[in-house]
């Protein structure tokens, strides 16, 4: 009988009916569950908090108000639990989901040079600058008959005719010195600055027209400065790849402790067939 | 079996502790190496030798394009309204970034913002979010359940808490634990600080300028009284403080006490700038105090110095001006519709004598009146706009238009027809919302110091969503040969740029350069205009619209009255497109005010106006077919509105 698995497990659970049985009440756990203590720190922090928020102290009053609502808060708090108002509770449960990820979150250590490094290296063109584009243009305004373009483009080209007398007048200048993309957009729109993109190879004469948001142009690219790669040595690369490197990480963090927790379950899926 | 559960509770509080104290630990060792890498890099600054460059130009060469106001998930109200973008999405969207909406639409702009001011508003932060999330059982009071409840049972019940909220806040009937700042304290302030962490964390000096700001949102009765608040700091001075609850402190004054204990015991700036004037009711350019007594010299200085640009165009209507205070102006009712009959919450009704106190061109002729009286000039401010958007998304182009919140997103259909209401009355409809404006700041460079200091000496300029490049300079010595030469540099060297003033020069007639240039991915340009206000020696103030230069002027006569010839219209109804075959790319001018009186006190500001351009009504009409009643405007001129220059006499 003392070899038969029943018996042990009678035994087990006899044992723990006697040890509830014997002590229905644990003083100490009681009196330490129904203790409440707002000591020196609690209340020095009570005051720092009001401190730093309202940059004045807490007059008596409002000290015991928070005091009042820290106990208020705590008490709500201890009976919930005891009426295991936590449980089976959607919300609850959502919070505490949201809880374990916010968790996690916080484990994304800081970045080290390395990390850093890598990442700028596998993103490498996010980061890069931008190509710079030396060119002149002239404005043939929006009512420009492009029959007459070829033989502009010659006298030009041949320097019969110079940029200043034939362009039409526009408060944007004529000639611009490694202009980014972003700055060619900001001037002439965007369409006008794919079009100084895609022409980057036909160097040193004068093509078009080129439309923009202002109307005709021609357009003259001397030299193209080729896109370089970034450094993090500039602090405000640095900060860009911290960015996007944490946002990435949390994600990344997020999937891999989730699978190391998931590994702890096993999962079924019950078809309906 | 209660106990059990006890002791499981309180192995897993001391569980999580454990953790919690193991992961603070490795975050200490981590940040320490962070801090040795950082010093090992120690390699010269390339980005500070540049903008040191920069910083030796003599004026501005471009303006920056920004939203100064801007609202997240973390605004009472747009989380409501259903907005689940936080603080993060809207940075990047704003530098340029695609992002996905709340609604799922890959959202992006035409071109990038050079900054953006995050304001949402100081009262109540992050409480609806905190509502939503709270467990049901804990949510005490009645009210707050039912509105929990309703959040949680659909969108619309999302949007009724939303309407709800705003007219308790009308009314003063929200319950304590939202209007009582003590009670939130620890949500905010530990929202507020990483807040700011993050908005420190995208600005990038030279590239994009990423604000630290809130909202100030008071509003008795319904009337709007609301500032969108800037700061030129980060968050080291910024975390000192939280920001400013109106509930508690609904008079403005109160707010600007406030900043001025800000700039005592942190050495920061701040400044505040009153929006939606338009549905104020009267109260925001008052001749008294809220509280009814007589403006005096130290409530004109206090207001001038704090609140030195007032947001004139934005989603929610435009505040120029109204064709009611200015009958000779016949493009005086842009942004009017739907916003003239009542306040904010449609609490109160709005009378036309109310008008004079909710308009900006009203209220800079009311600032020479009460500097007649009192020897200062409380509404001497400049002009700019923004979008006040609470999508997160920070969008004022016509064709690329979010909405103002997250329940009238670019893909909900028929939003332009629907009713859309801040408060519980129904009054309002989608049309009504304007897809306006953004601020441009002429600025040496893009850094948060050099934008608000262009802010704080006025030199930006509104426009209701187009990049128009507008300069504007005032003085004694202009002559012809400025504008064709370089107009920028005599401005600069001759005269005031915009938001400057001019003292009176033996009597001599200022004259006024100004240039502006199309938006060249937006439409040509109709005309400038220059908007004149001025005091007579009985102390009656006055105001005249004049045109001072046109597009195609060969075809287009000016009638003894000043008036001009309408530029036409090229829009198409049926496919929402417009041809640049009217209008001019650009406008410039010398212009001297032919009726100029040395003795009497005058301001000057320059009013652009582009050609007839479809409203995105009409593009999500065409996109999606629905069907427009003939009330709906379609066709408008998108404008720019610059700071005035104020002539003083003697």
């Amino acid at each position: 009988m003392i070899k038969e698995p029943l018996f042990h497990f009678l035994l087990l659970a006899l044992l723990i009916f006697a040890y509830f049985g014997l002590f229905p009440s644990n003083d100490n756990d009681q009196a330490e569950l129904r203790e409440i203590i707002i000591g020196q720190h609690e209340i020095q922090k009570l005051r720092d908090d009001w401190m730093q928020s309202w940059r004045r102290p807490a007059t008596d009053q409002q000290l015991s108000n928070l005091i009042e609502s820290a106990v208020r808060e705590e008490i709500y708090y201890r009976e919930g639990l005891l009426l295991g108002l936590d449980k089976n509770d959607s919300v609850v449960r959502n919070r505490m989901v949201q809880k374990m990820r916010f968790l996690h979150s916080e484990e994304i250590p800081e970045p080290t040079q390395a990390d850093l490094l890598s990442w700028l290296k596998q993103n490498a063109s996010d980061y890069s600058s931008e190509p710079l584009y030396s060119f002149q243009q002239v404005y043939l305004g929006q009512n420009y008959d492009v029959s007459g373009a070829p033989v502009l483009i010659s006298n030009l080209d041949n320097g019969a005719v110079k940029v200043d007398e034939v362009t039409k007048p526009l408060s944007v200048a004529n000639s611009f010195a490694r202009a980014s993309n972003s700055l060619i957009t900001r001037k002439f729109g965007s369409t006008f600055a794919d079009s100084i993109a895609s022409n980057s190879q036909t160097k040193s004469k004068w093509i078009g027209p080129v439309i923009s948001g202002f109307g005709l142009h021609l357009v003259r690219i001397s030299e193209v400065q080729a896109s370089m790669p970034a450094s993090l040595d500039k602090p405000a690369t640095r900060q860009r790849v911290e960015n996007d490197w944490r946002a990435a990480q949390g994600k990344a963090l997020q999937e891999r402790i989730f699978s190391r927790l998931k590994q702890n379950y096993t999962v079924q899926i019950l078809n309906a067939e | 079996m209660i106990k059990y559960n006890l002791k499981s509770a309180v192995l897993s509080v001391a569980f999580f502790a454990a953790l919690i104290s193991v992961l603070s630990l490795t975050a200490c060792s981590e940040s320490d190496k962070q801090g040795t890498a950082n010093n090992a890099a120690g390699q010269p600054d390339l980005e500070q030798q540049e903008s040191a460059v920069i910083n030796e130009r003599a004026y501005p060469l471009q303006p920056f394009w920004g939203d100064t106001h801007l609202h997240t998930s973390e605004s009472i109200d747009a989380f409501g309204f259903g907005n689940r973008l936080d603080a993060e999405s809207a940075l990047r969207f704003a530098r340029g970034e695609e992002v996905t909406s709340t609604r799922g639409m890959q959202a992006q702009l035409s071109r990038p913002l050079d900054f953006l001011v995050i304001s949402d508003h100081s009262d109540a932060l992050g409480a609806t979010k905190a509502l939503f999330e709270a467990p049901r059982l804990l949510v005490r009071d009645p009210l707050l359940k039912r509105w929990w409840d309703m959040m949680h049972e659909s969108e619309a019940g999302g949007l009724m808490v939303t309407s709800e909220l705003i007219d308790g806040a009308a009314k003063g009937t929200l319950p304590a634990s939202i209007t009582d700042p003590s009670s939130q304290l620890k949500r905010i302030s530990k929202l507020w600080r990483s807040h700011n962490d993050t908005v420190d964390d995208y600005n990038e000096p030279g590239k994009f300028s990423a604000f630290i700001g809130f909202e100030y949102t008071p509003m008795p009765q319904g009337n709007n009284l609301h500032r969108v608040v800037m700061f030129r700091d980060g968050s080291d001075k910024t975390n000192t403080v939280i920001p400013f609850p109106s509930f508690a402190n609904p008079d403005p004054e109160q707010l600007w006490a406030w900043m001025g204990e800000y700039e005592a015991s942190t050495g920061g700036q701040i400044l505040a700038m009153p929006h939606n004037s338009n549905i104020s009711n009267g109260l925001m350019f008052a001749m008294t105090r809220l509280d009814g007594s007589p403006i005096d010299r130290a409530y004109a200085e206090t207001r001038a110095k704090y609140e030195p640009i007032v947001e004139v165009t934005q989603i929610k209507g435009d505040s120029e001006s109204h064709p009611f205070l200015s009958p000779n102006d016949e493009f005086a009712s842009y942004g009017i519709a739907g916003w003239d009959t009542c306040n904010l919450s449609c609490t109160e009704n709005m009378s036309e004598n109310s008008y004079a106190g909710s308009y900006a061109r009203e209220a800079l002729k009311r600032g020479l009146q009460i500097e007649r009286d009192t020897g200062v000039n409380p509404y001497v401010f400049g002009l700019i706009g923004s979008t006040d958007s609470h999508t997160s998304l920070a969008t004022a182009d016509e064709n690329n238009f979010y909405g103002k919140h997250t329940g009238n997103e670019i893909n909900v259909p028929d939003r332009a027809i629907l009713g859309q209401n801040l408060g519980t009355r129904k009054e309002r409809f989608g049309w009504h919302y304007l897809a306006s404006g953004y601020a441009a700041a002429w600025a040496p460079e893009n850094t948060r110091e050099a934008i608000f200091d262009a802010f704080k000496r006025r030199e930006v300029y509104a426009t209701t969503g187009p990049r128009v490049t507008v300069r504007f300079f005032g003085g004694f010595n202009f002559n012809q040969d400025d504008i064709a030469d370089d107009l920028v540099k005599s401005g600069y060297q001759k005269g005031v740029p915009m938001g400057g003033e001019l003292d009176e020069e033996e009597g001599t007639s200022p004259s006024f350069l100004v240039r502006a240039i199309m938006d060249p991915e937006s439409a040509n340009l109709d005309r400038i205009q220059i908007v004149k206000g001025w005091i007579d020696i009985s102390g009656q103030t006055h105001e005249k619209v004049f045109n001072v230069v046109w597009s195609n002027p060969e075809s287009r006569t000016q009638g003894e009255d000043g008036g001009l010839t309408a530029v036409g219209n090229t829009v198409n109804l049926a496919d929402a497109s417009w041809q640049n075959t009217i209008g001019e790319p650009q406008l410039q001018t010398l212009w001297q005010d032919p009726e100029f009186d040395a003795s009497q006190n005058a301001f000057y500001y320059a009013r652009v106006l582009e050609i007839p351009t479809p409203t995105w009504p009409l593009y999500d009409s065409v996109k999606t077919g629905t069907k427009l009643p003939a009330e709906v405007i379609t066709v408008q001129q998108e404008r720019a509105y610059t700071s005035p220059i104020w002539y003083r006499s003697n």
